[in-house]
């Protein structure tokens, strides 16, 4: 070292003790909530605005999430599409069975859980609803939407969450019967669309696209199902099934991915 | 529309003010007349899609993007690293702009798409900071591939674009032979660097861009030769103040409006951290994020939208201030310095405290030639080893030889520069690269001739002597030290909070 430090310059070697503070910055407190002291030609206090709902969050491992994972082998797909999304909004996801809206529910946070009962005014109070699609036709996997998710989202501009919904056909009876496995359910979530502004038909028609490309493409990347949407319409997978074909796919093993010496 | 930034001055009514020194925050009595300059509030953020989607589809000064892409073109997203704000996002802008513009890419059918961050010297991004900040949809879609690389400064990939007085630049290869690119960053700060300059450019032409003592008139031509090589799209969102979570909201709020619960978060805070001296720190202060409310989404040409937001952000974060102080005081909190130790190194606490705080005023200064600048820092010796080496081996090796810039350049950089631990560490260790720690140091150099004492309250005594700087144990003991420079009756400004504030000093 070639710097001539001062002699002071010495570094602290004292090993620092815990403290207790507690006491003395509570009745700090105390007497200056008692004694409230304002300085002179300061701002005046804000006006409480409008409150906002604050935005979503994503899902994460929350408790019910948990304990639905006890009977099911439930998977979240694209949950990060919630994350900065603006409160509320609408979710719009294909009807398999009788339980997708208990378990789409209980698979959400208590904040962000929709509800399908007087949507407009759910939505005007700051709660999330969802819409389903009709029936699927014979065959199909995917029901048609109605302009009805589209047209709440374009009335009090809001968001639309196209939600896929895989595995939970006939789920009901599936859960009668004497399974050792759990029933394999998966929640997939696409990017939010933003109806204000364009036609009902033609936002109609792009979620419903989104929720078929969820439904049969649920494994591929966001990006790719995004070029996928552009090039063809209808999706990969949609052709016409026997019912109990959904079934047997829905109960496919998966695959194993243990390392084994000798096979 | 929040409430703007304004100027207190103490009286005898003012109760105590709320400082914060690395992790530790306290209550600090000032005396009568000092300047208390706050910043404009902190507000939750809003889905920023109406912004987003009013720039992309009517920029200044050219097309809306749409226009500008057709399928089979070659499309590249350039994510500005430079100027990310500490305490970091809880909801980073940058990733609903890059999900916008993906999603334009693929409706009009854009298959060659690639990702690149402009981090310069910075660290290069680890999968979980692509995560972190561009979101899992473009994480899962576009790493598997390998289509989001961080720009590399000693890549031999580099393109050259031209000659700027007689010294080549090169630039990424990626958004050089790009048909169209588009900028994505945010403005949190007053800076005037062109982050792709900064950000893509080659080693040399960064040497001599930030050098020691850098040539007049070659930041502008490396500026023009990149917008006249690749005339990108840009979009910008400009961010408020930090509002962070409930536990620690007071520190955005003003003191007389704190309410029973702020106080008793400020008891429990300060209650965890000293009893627990080591792990309280971390539990509290250790990498908070907070929310920054978008206040406008500027879009369209490059230099356009980089100065429509430097003018947005002034606009909405400048404070006018009477006259230029005598001493300026300013807190220096943790996580605004490191994104992840809630303390800071020295280097970067000197720098955050001389150079962002301090030297954040429009046309003049906060504090005088010559006056003092008191700040608040433990100014612990402490370094990442992965993160931090080069910056560990500069304040023990160089500084305690010499702390004069010009001579630091001369007899210290070259060599490290070129050590292979160093670069091994930035190229696979997600380290900044050392030319980065020296270049700080010129700047915090720069910035600290103009103040004649500056001294560190609570700081460590080697620490701040091998700075070049004073410590002192309270702050009146600092204010002590000063009047013997700046006399016994200083005007005296203080900087509160951990946000930024632009000084308008008339």
């Amino acid at each position: 070292m070639s710097r001539d430090l001062p002699s002071w310059a010495q570094s602290t070697k004292k090993k620092k003790r815990p403290r207790l503070t507690l006491l003395n910055d509570l009745l700090d407190a105390l007497s200056a909530t008692l004694q409230r002291r304002r300085p002179g030609g300061v701002p005046p206090n804000p006006v409480p605005a409008r409150q906002l709902w604050p935005r979503a969050e994503r899902p994460g491992r929350h408790l019910t999430l948990r304990l639905l994972a006890l009977r099911f082998d439930i998977e979240l797909v694209g949950d990060d599409s919630l994350t900065g999304l603006r409160r509320p909004f609408v979710l719009a996801a294909n009807e398999q069975g009788v339980l997708d809206l208990q378990l789409l529910r209980m698979a959400m946070p208590s904040q962000l859980r929709p509800t399908n009962i007087a949507l407009s005014r759910a939505l005007a109070r700051g709660r999330n609803v969802i819409v389903f699609t009709d029936e699927p036709a014979a065959g199909r996997q995917v029901g048609e939407f109605s302009d009805v998710a589209a047209g709440l989202a374009s009335q009090h501009n809001v968001a639309v969450v196209p939600v896929g919904l895989v595995g939970t056909f006939k789920l009901k009876e599936l859960l009668k019967l004497p399974l050792r496995a759990r029933p394999k359910v998966s929640i997939r979530f696409g990017a939010p669309l933003y109806p204000r502004g364009r036609g009902l038909q033609d936002a109609t028609a792009e979620l419903q696209r989104n929720v078929e490309q969820l439904v049969h493409e649920g494994e591929l990347s966001w990006w790719t199902v995004e070029r996928r949407r552009t090039g063809s319409p209808s999706p990969h997978g949609a052709e016409p099934a026997p019912r109990w074909r959904r079934l047997w796919d829905q109960a496919a093993p998966p695959a194993d991915t243990r390392a084994r010496i000798w096979r | 529309m929040p409430r703007p930034g304004f100027v207190l001055e103490v009286d005898d009514k003012t109760p105590h003010l709320l400082t914060m020194s690395g992790a530790q925050l306290r209550l600090e009595r000032f005396g009568i007349g000092t300047q208390v300059v706050y910043t404009a509030d902190a507000e939750e953020s809003s889905d920023p899609v109406g912004l987003i989607e009013a720039a992309v589809g009517a920029p200044t000064g050219g097309a809306p993007l749409a226009e500008q892409l057709s399928p089979g073109m070659k499309l590249t997203l350039v994510i500005i690293d430079q100027d990310a704000p500490l305490p970091r996002p809880h909801f980073d802008p940058r990733r609903a702009l890059t999900e916008r513009v993906l999603e334009i890419a693929a409706r009009r059918g854009v298959d060659d798409v690639e990702l690149v961050v402009a981090n310069g010297l910075k660290q290069r991004w680890s999968t979980q900071q692509v995560s972190r900040a561009l979101g899992d949809r473009v994480a899962t879609s576009f790493l598997p591939d390998s289509l989001i690389s961080s720009h590399d400064v000693t890549s031999d990939d580099l393109v050259s674009i031209g000659e700027v007085q007689g010294f080549p630049v090169l630039l990424n290869r990626r958004v050089a032979q790009s048909d169209v690119v588009v900028v994505i960053g945010v403005r949190a700060d007053a800076s005037e660097h062109d982050p792709l300059a900064v950000g893509l450019t080659d080693l040399a032409t960064l040497d001599r861009l930030l050098g020691f003592d850098p040539a007049p008139g070659f930041a502008e031509g490396v500026s023009d030769l990149i917008r006249g090589a690749v005339e990108p799209f840009a979009l910008f969102a400009v961010l408020g103040q930090p509002l962070l979570a409930w536990s620690l909201r007071f520190l955005a709020t003003r003191e007389w409006e704190w309410k029973l619960t702020d106080r008793l978060a400020l008891a429990g805070s300060r209650q965890i951290i000293a009893a627990l001296p080591r792990q309280g720190a971390q539990l509290v202060n250790g990498n908070p994020r907070a929310d920054y409310a978008v206040i406008d989404v500027v879009g369209g040409g490059y230099a356009s939208s980089l100065s429509d937001s430097l003018g947005v952000w002034q606009a909405a974060n400048s404070v006018e201030v009477n006259g230029s102080a005598d001493v300026l005081v300013t807190s220096v909190w943790g996580p605004a310095v490191d994104a992840v130790d809630s303390i800071g190194s020295p280097l970067d606490v000197a720098h955050h405290a001389l150079v962002r705080r301090a030297g954040s005023h429009l046309a003049k200064p906060l504090a005088r030639e010559g006056g003092a600048l008191i700040a608040f820092h433990p100014l612990r010796n402490r370094f990442s080893n992965r993160r931090q080496s080069a910056a560990a081996d500069f304040f023990a090796k160089v500084l305690t030889e010499t702390t004069d810039a010009g001579e630091i350049a001369a007899r210290f950089q070259a060599r490290a520069m070129d050590d292979e631990w160093y670069l091994d560490l930035y190229r696979k260790n997600f380290a900044d690269h050392p030319l980065r720690v020296y270049q700080l140091w010129y700047e915090t150099a720069r910035a600290a001739e103009q103040f004649s004492e500056i001294i560190w309250v609570g700081g460590d005594r080697r620490c701040a002597a091998l700075l070049g700087h004073r410590s002192a144990t309270t702050y009146a003991d600092a204010l002590e030290i000063a009047s013997g420079t700046v006399g016994m009756h200083p005007s005296i400004t203080m900087l509160r909070g951990p946000g930024l504030v632009l000084g308008d000093v008339r």
